[in-house]
């Protein structure tokens, strides 16, 4: 008994020391809508425990204070009417009055209304498709963790698992309104620090809404199960300044320009080789495996494919379209023209499939068009 | 004990199924209640003292929408 208790106290320590800001409580959050539930749950989680304490008192106290050998003697009395009514009405008081405050924050949070800016986001398998719908901005946010560290050849990183390439990026102080969706199952939208856990459902669009008030980067992670996947796709928002976001904005459009120009320079196998090799390992490799040989019976092998050594025009067809009813989706928007040559570039010539083809860029933004 | 021929008194049934909402009744009540041979009165009180609870709580989410 000795060493389990001395274990447990150990396990505690060790917890405490290794997560510093390791608690086990609900976060404190960085909304005001997050505090105003932080305060609730407090409130809520008080009244549980002194009920608690009341009824297990008076029950620890009656089975002391009556107990058998002080000469206790039980009443034989079936049904009291008072008690019955008694412990129907207190209930119903405490309930109701935990209601009225908790009402109060549920009809401010679902107050959709007057947002200073509408940002769909879309759940895929598995990564995260932000629009802003007011801008010409469209943008997938997919793990950055390098596989070494998730193959444990490599130290883990403190934010493991919880960084993505293209973080999602919004202004303090405004209302941000989030339009969910989802494009194959259900996933879930969620970040603690903005009280947000709101399921992204295809066919179906809900809504969420932050107004953040310190500006930093907050992350967050797929909160519905959604497959081999659910757990790497991570959610990151960086929350930043008017003007920090405005140059954000100005940045992100420059280099969308510059990526369509980029399609129209000339590439050579080995730089598609290369490109393709990155993008592949960002955007495929999680279903059709680094060594290109897939899942049997669920993600087909893309070494020696039919459709990676035949025809180029089906094997553009299917990566840009995708196969529809099937866990292979359309890659037309997520990535660029270059990506995309690159990558099926990459599948003709990579794990032994030598044909020697080159896919251009040029070739694949006539397609996209 | 003797059966009750009669139907039951409206106010009783209303009581009584008010009690049934609740979750508590009366032990000399149920006996009662259980003595007659006629239930209609419950079902037909039973259904508009739903319908009646089901318009409280509508007024009262439209109350509250309209005030909170
Ligand atoms: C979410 C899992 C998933 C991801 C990610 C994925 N695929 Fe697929 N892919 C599939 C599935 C499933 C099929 C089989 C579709 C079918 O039933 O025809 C497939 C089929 C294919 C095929 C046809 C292979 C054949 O022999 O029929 C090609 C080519 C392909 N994928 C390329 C890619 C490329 C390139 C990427 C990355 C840009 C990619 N896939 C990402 C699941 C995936
Ligand atoms: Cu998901």
């Amino acid at each position: 008994m000795e060493k389990l208790l001395l274990g447990v106290s150990g396990l505690f320590l060790f917890s405490g020391r290794a997560h510093a800001d390791w608690t086990v409580n609900l976060t404190k959050g960085v909304t005001e809508i997050s505090r105003e539930i932080y305060d609730l749950h407090m409130v809520i989680f008080w009244i549980c425990v002194v009920i608690g304490f009341i009824v297990f008192g008076v029950m620890l106290w009656s089975v002391v204070y009556h107990r058998k050998s002080r000469g206790a003697k039980a009443h034989n009395f079936h049904e009291s009417l008072v008690v019955e009514i008694a412990w129907t009405v207190v209930p119903f008081i405490i309930l109701i009055a935990m209601a009225v405050p908790a009402t109060a924050t549920l009809i401010k949070m679902y107050d959709n209304t007057e947002a200073d800016l509408d940002i769909q986001v879309t759940g895929y398998q598995w990564k995260w498709r932000y629009q802003y719908l007011a801008e010409d901005i469209d943008f997938f946010s997919s793990l950055s963790t390098p596989r070494e560290q998730i193959n444990n050849t490599q130290e883990k990183s403190t934010d493991y698992l919880l960084e993505v390439d293209n973080p999602l990026v919004i202004p303090v102080g405004k209302k941000v309104r989030f339009l969910l969706t989802a494009n194959d199952v259900i996933h879930s939208w969620w970040v603690p620090e903005f009280a947000v856990k709101k399921d992204a459902i295809p066919g179906f669009i809900n809504e969420a809404w932050v107004i953040v008030d310190k500006p930093g980067v907050y992350r967050g992670q797929c909160a519905e199960l959604c497959g081999k996947d659910h757990g790497f796709m991570p959610i990151v928002v960086e929350v930043k300044s008017q003007e920090d976001y405005e140059q954000w904005l100005a940045e992100f459009k420059k280099a969308d320009a510059l990526k369509s120009q980029a399609a129209e320079k000339s590439w050579n196998l080995a730089d598609l080789m290369a490109t393709g090799e990155q993008v592949y390992s960002k955007a495929c490799l999680a279903c059709h495996q680094a060594n290109g040989e897939g899942v049997p019976s669920i993600f087909p092998a893309l070494k020696n494919s039919a459709v990676a050594l035949g025809d180029e025009a089906l094997h553009i067809d299917v990566v840009l379209n995708g196969v529809s009813g099937t866990a292979m989706q359309a890659f037309k928007d997520q990535l660029s023209a270059v990506e995309l040559a690159a990558v099926i570039t990459y599948e003709r010539n990579a794990w032994g499939n030598k044909t020697g083809d080159i896919v251009t860029p040029a070739q694949i933004a006539e397609l996209k068009k | 004990m003797s059966r009750i021929q009669n139907e039951p008194r409206w106010i009783d049934v209303i009581l009584s199924v008010l009690a049934a909402f609740f979750g508590v009744q009366t032990k000399r009540n149920h006996e009662r209640d259980s003595m007659t041979d006629s239930y209609w009165r419950y079902i037909v009180i039973g259904l508009v003292l739903l319908l009646a609870f089901i318009a409280v709580i509508y007024l009262l989410v439209k109350l509250t929408l309209a005030y909170l």
